[in-house]
């Protein structure tokens, strides 16, 4: 297997809604900036990786031919992986393969989502119309009829049932976990929503779900991100920083998780985690990891992924919170952009976004959101909103 | 990079609606053939990529994870790889990656589409609300609106335009190409249609889009299909007859297709043949393979793809089919399923169908179909609706 590195990362603000831009201009932005990031021309792309949640919101089935064209790239291979709200991370995962394997040099990985062009017509609602949209990846047989939405999905089936074992995340913990992303988030000029809060603020605001308040759910955003990914000769060649993928894994686990075992966990995150720190070589990712770029869809879900992903035992997530250790000033800063709940979050571009970020951590170029780099190794994680797909990528120096 | 072979496939018939079964039904049932034909279980599987063209029609957004669920493959990594009505070919591509690069040692490969529990209240017609549902992967922007039908763009893009060039193909090679499909589709056993219609009967037929009549025109289908595919060393453990996939590439070209150059050629499908055929070290096609199975999506496109694949100089297409050497007792018979217009076809599948036909044939248990196997090699060939998106892969026994 060859290895396979990132040597080029692009990004665009996260906003609510880019009404002045069609989809395919926010993914030609972001592919000028990775380009231009990699010092490559368009013609050096041997493939192209489109990452897209849920082409239904783009108003354009089969996305991927319209998008290659237009970014220049016709007659060549690409590929559209889709794997739900975890499109982002599938997608890295097949970009991986595809340098790996030897079958390309040099991938293109672009991630892009609009959800904003929706409408609800009943509430008049740009937010309501995409809520709806996103509805459509639940089951629909069984389960989209009487699932509220993925707040409240994720506060009962995961976080309630790990309160009620562990008493633990407390509702201070989850405040100051969404109080520590807000603040972060300061000093991401990308970010969505810069606002300084507190804990009163994040307890006081509206209940979604109890105990999760609306400052503790995640931003809905129209965003693009792009990676260009290189074989080691050409890695090498175009860059002295070259940021290794030296462990990626995805993996799928129950939709239907009311049995036992499932509630309370994020059982394929733990799955995804354990195989890209083997593939890795990290056996202790709190001393070997010098950043992590984590999914809180929900503040309770960022603390239950620490568990998760073997920074603490199970239970005891609450307690890294409380003891500083995923501050910025801690020993594994977590999501110093803000995260999901400040930064911004689209199915499909989030974790394409982290690993971007992640990339500039390790390259020692996140300006005011650098923290230390001592090991250099950075972890990126991805969910999707109704939990069926993981996956997690190790980042290399 | 390492070696892939194809060690299973499971096929269900081509029926024009499958009413008694979901989509996931479809999946399990092809998932269980291919799993007994490989003699593998559940468990052996490391990893599954899955071809589902349109989730729209399925009324079912992302169906990737909850049937992943269905087929017990929970806790392995899936993707879904979307192409339009070709996504088969890609997430062929994407799972021979997988396999090639050591991130997997088997890997499934269902493919899976209903299209017939649409229904369009204007001309109460399952068939047409269809035919709407594939007009959302057209250009929505700039096509879907002045768009009449696949088989019209495809007539007008490139069978018309090449007529005017060549003065091929002509009537009666068009029907001559269409009665060989649906007469092969006689002995299929999985054939939706299975008419025996003359070169006349197919010219006789309802007219689409002249040149193309009806019996020229691909079928619309409920339908699934499913790969296994191995690394070398699993593959040999697994049968004594691995199915090499030599060459693999898939193409992705131009949406508003005209450019007086682009008239009349299949750019997308030459493109990728081309690599394909270098990847699996296939100079002379026609000589050096003894089977192809290629989208018909209309007859006209088929034999254009002769030359496309470069089976014959640019133009002379159509002498292939007055000289008999695509019929099944030719030398290089074409699409001895029956192809799209008698075997059946709907996007995201039919591909990996035609890649299931081409594996039996190597292996010599194509029954009734089975035609000569001298070099061992095969070609597997799909497009999409506007012929944008290709995939084409040789398969080899050695």
């Amino acid at each position: 297997m060859r290895k396979v590195a990132i040597v080029g990362v692009g990004t665009i603000p996260w906003r609510s809604r880019y009404e002045d831009k069609t989809w395919l201009e926010l993914g030609f932005q972001a592919t000028k900036n990775a380009l231009d990031d990699a010092h490559l021309a368009k013609d050096d792309i041997d493939m192209a990786i489109y990452s897209t949640f849920c082409e239904l919101m783009l108003r354009q089935q089969i996305m991927c031919y319209i998008i290659h064209e237009y970014l220049g790239l016709q007659a060549k291979p690409s590929l559209r992986p889709n794997a739900a709200g975890a499109a982002d991370i599938a997608s890295l995962y097949t970009g991986f393969c595809e340098v790996a394997s030897g079958m390309s040099d040099i991938v293109l990985v672009l991630a892009l989502q609009k959800g904003s062009d929706l409408y609800c017509n009943e509430t008049r609602s740009r937010g309501d119309g995409f809520l709806r949209g996103i509805a459509f990846a639940l089951d629909t047989t069984w389960l989209q009829q009487v699932v509220p939405g993925p707040a409240a999905l994720m506060t009962a089936s995961m976080l309630i049932p790990h309160m009620e074992k562990y008493g633990s995340p407390t509702i201070e913990q989850l405040a100051r976990v969404s109080v520590k992303n807000h603040r972060n988030a300061l000093a991401n000029p990308e970010a969505q929503l810069k606002i300084e809060l507190n804990v009163e603020d994040v307890l006081n605001s509206r209940i979604i779900a109890w105990p999760t308040t609306k400052y503790q759910c995640c931003l809905y955003s129209d965003s693009a991100a792009a990676l260009i990914l290189a074989s080691e000769e050409k890695a090498r060649e175009m860059t002295d920083k070259p940021i290794w993928l030296s462990g990626i894994a995805e993996c799928s686990y129950p939709t239907m998780r009311f049995e036992e075992k499932s509630l309370g966990r994020i059982d394929g995150l733990e799955a995804s985690a354990r195989k890209a720190y083997a593939m890795a070589g990290i056996k202790d990712p709190v001393n070997e990891l010098d950043v992590a770029e984590v999914y809180d869809l929900i503040s309770g879900v960022e603390i239950l992924s620490y568990e998760e992903l073997g920074f603490c035992e199970r239970g005891k997530g609450g307690k890294l919170v409380d003891e500083g250790l995923v501050e910025m000033s801690g020993k594994l800063p977590v999501n110093p952009t803000g995260g999901r709940v400040a930064a911004g979050h689209v199915g499909g571009v989030s974790a394409a976004y982290s690993a971007a970020t992640v990339v500039r951590q390790l390259r020692e170029e996140a300006g005011p959101m650098q923290v230390p780099i001592r090991s250099g190794k950075g972890l990126v994680d991805c969910m999707d909103g109704y939990g069926s797909i993981c996956g997690v990528a190790i980042l290399e120096r | 990079m390492r070696k892939v072979a194809i060690v299973g496939v499971g096929t269900i018939p081509w029926r024009s609606r499958y009413e008694d079964y979901t989509w996931r039904a479809l999946g399990l049932q092809v998932t269980k053939k291919a799993l007994e034909d490989a003699r593998l279980t559940v468990k052996d599987i490391d990893s599954v990529v899955y071809s589902i063209y349109c989730d729209l029609m399925m009324r079912q957004q992302s169906p990737t994870p909850l049937i992943q669920d269905y087929l017990g493959m929970e806790g392995k990594p899936c993707v879904r790889l979307m192409a339009g009505a070709t996504g088969e070919m890609y997430a062929l591509y994407a799972a021979f990656s997988q396999v090639a690069s050591g991130m997997a040692d088997i890997v499934l490969l269902p493919a899976i589409q209903k299209g017939q529990d649409w229904y369009s209240f204007e001309t109460r017609s399952r068939g047409d609300g269809l035919l709407k549902g594939f007009s959302i992967s057209t250009n929505t922007t700039w096509m879907q609106p002045v768009l009449p039908g696949v088989p019209v763009y495809l007539t007008a893009t490139f069978v018309v335009p090449h007529i005017e060039k060549y003065g091929t193909p002509t009537p009666e090679q068009l029907g001559k190409a269409s009665a060989k499909n649906h007469r092969n589709a006689l002995v299929n056993p999985e054939a939706q249609l299975k008419v025996d219609v003359s070169a006349k009967d197919v010219m006789n037929s309802r007219i689409i889009a002249w040149p193309t009549t009806m019996y020229q025109c691909c079928l619309y289908s409920d339908c699934a299909a499913a790969l296994i595919l191995a690394s070398e060393e699993k593959a040999r453990e697994i049968t004594d007859t691995p199915i090499w996939i030599s060459g693999i590439a898939v193409s992705s070209f131009y949406t508003a297709r005209f450019e007086a150059a682009a008239l009349g050629r299949l750019i997308a499908v030459e493109e990728a043949g081309r690599r394909a055929y270098k990847m699996a070290g296939v100079k002379d096609p026609l000589h050096e393979l003894d089977v192809m199975e290629v989208h018909d999506l209309v007859t006209g496109c088929e034999i254009l793809m002769y030359e496309e694949l470069g089976l014959c100089e640019p133009g002379q297409g159509g002498r292939l089919v007055d000289d008999g050497i695509v019929e099944k007792e030719g030398i290089l018979p074409v699409n001895p399923s029956g192809g799209r217009v008698a075997a059946g076809h709907v996007g995201g599948v039919s591909g990996l169908y035609s890649a299931a036909c081409v594996v039996r044939q190597l292996r010599e248990q194509a029954g009734g179909m089975q035609v000569p196997i001298r070099s061992g090699r095969g070609l597997v060939q799909a497009n999409d609706g506007l012929s944008g998106l290709v995939g084409i892969s040789i398969l080899e026994r050695r």
